[in-house]
């Protein structure tokens, strides 16, 4: 997801004027919206994200490139993601109105830059609709997927990330991807843009 | 049992695999979900695919499958924009000292000798911060002895 300069992580472990700046700007979005899925609240994500980069400027000088940067700041936001959801089960939520909820809209640019008039509609509604599945799941499952299916993640990551067993995450998973199947399949497989359906034959 | 018998029951089971679909609807289904995600080993896998060859209900089950995990994976490259005040508090904490001071590493080369400049100073500096330090403990000395004196 993140594409970051080894360069600028290099530059700031020197300390050179305007590397953190420039790192900041770079990954800054793309932290926001993975901590945004998660916690699926704008102002915790913003908070999120703060937490985030405080934890990169105290650690970056130590990072020593054992994985990529991006993967570590992949990791860094999930974990910290994380533990605010758990903070945040320990109260309530008041007043806040959660992404993916009824009439709070979808997002609002998306990755392929050309599709046509009609794919761009087709695929937005059915990325909102994913959304809307995605949400509507229970709270535990919900962060399941988006790890393993959106994210990308390994079972075993998202094992160790949740502090559950691997056979507890495959089950949690089924159940889930389940739901999510028989929640958007007919639109899912029928309803695919051209482009996807060309792509996957 | 002989090595004979072992052998013909072996290629028996074989046959009797060759011949009907490979496990039930029931015990494939479980398993749809992560076919495509490399969740199966090799064997189950090929076990799986060779039941969604010859099922109809299973192939359109993991074709929704399939179609709903590319759909997920897709929403993972979506994006919102952050709040505007996101950025600049960003960097309003990147450009405090403490952070700066933090994200650098000046420190290191000050004890391994790889920044002599930065190490230089240093010493300049704990040199100096040593002096006052030791100029404030004579004076003190000085002072007291010099009332032990008056009041003897």
């Amino acid at each position: 997801m993140m594409d970051v300069d080894p360069g600028v992580v290099r530059a700031c472990q020197r300390g050179e004027p305007g590397a953190l700046d420039a790192l900041i700007r770079a990954t800054y979005t793309d932290v926001y919206n993975l901590a945004l899925r998660l916690v699926r609240d704008r102002e915790e994500a913003a908070d999120v994200t703060q937490e985030v980069f405080v934890r990169v400027l105290r650690s970056v000088a130590g990072f020593r490139g054992e994985s990529s940067f991006a993967t570590w700041l992949h990791r860094v936001t999930v974990n910290t993601a994380l533990t605010s959801m758990r903070r945040r089960a320990r109260r309530p939520m008041l007043g806040r109105v959660p992404v993916g909820a009824p009439g709070e809209s979808g997002y609002d640019t998306i990755a392929d830059p050309d599709p046509g008039p009609e794919e761009r509609a087709e695929r937005a509604e059915l990325l909102t609709r994913a959304q809307a599945a995605v949400a509507a799941l229970p709270e535990s499952s919900r962060t399941i997927v988006l790890l393993r299916d959106v994210e990308g993640l390994s079972t075993a990551e998202v094992a160790t990330l949740t502090g559950l067993s691997e056979t507890a995450v495959k089950v949690r998973l089924f159940r889930a991807r389940e739901r999510l199947r028989a929640s958007l399949s007919d639109d899912t497989v029928t309803r695919l843009p051209r482009r996807a359906r060309r792509g996957s034959a | 049992m002989s090595r004979w018998s072992e052998n013909a029951d072996r290629s028996g089971a074989a046959k009797r695999l060759a011949a009907s679909p490979p496990g039930t609807c029931a015990t494939v289904r479980p398993d749809l979900p992560g076919l495509d995600g490399h969740e199966l080993s090799t064997g189950r896998a090929a076990e799986v695919r060779a039941h969604v060859a010859d099922c109809s209900d299973c192939a359109a089950a993991a074709a929704g499958h399939r179609a709903v995990r590319r759909t997920l994976a897709e929403l993972g490259s979506t994006s919102v924009a952050p709040p505007d005040g996101l950025l600049p508090a960003l960097l309003a904490a990147a450009a405090a000292p403490s952070a700066r001071a933090t994200a650098a590493v000046y420190g290191r080369g000050v004890v391994s000798g790889t920044r002599p400049g930065v190490a230089a100073a240093s010493a300049g500096v704990g040199a100096f911060a040593a002096a006052g330090l030791g100029m404030l403990a004579w004076r003190a000395l000085r002072s007291r002895r010099a009332l032990a004196a008056e009041s003897a």
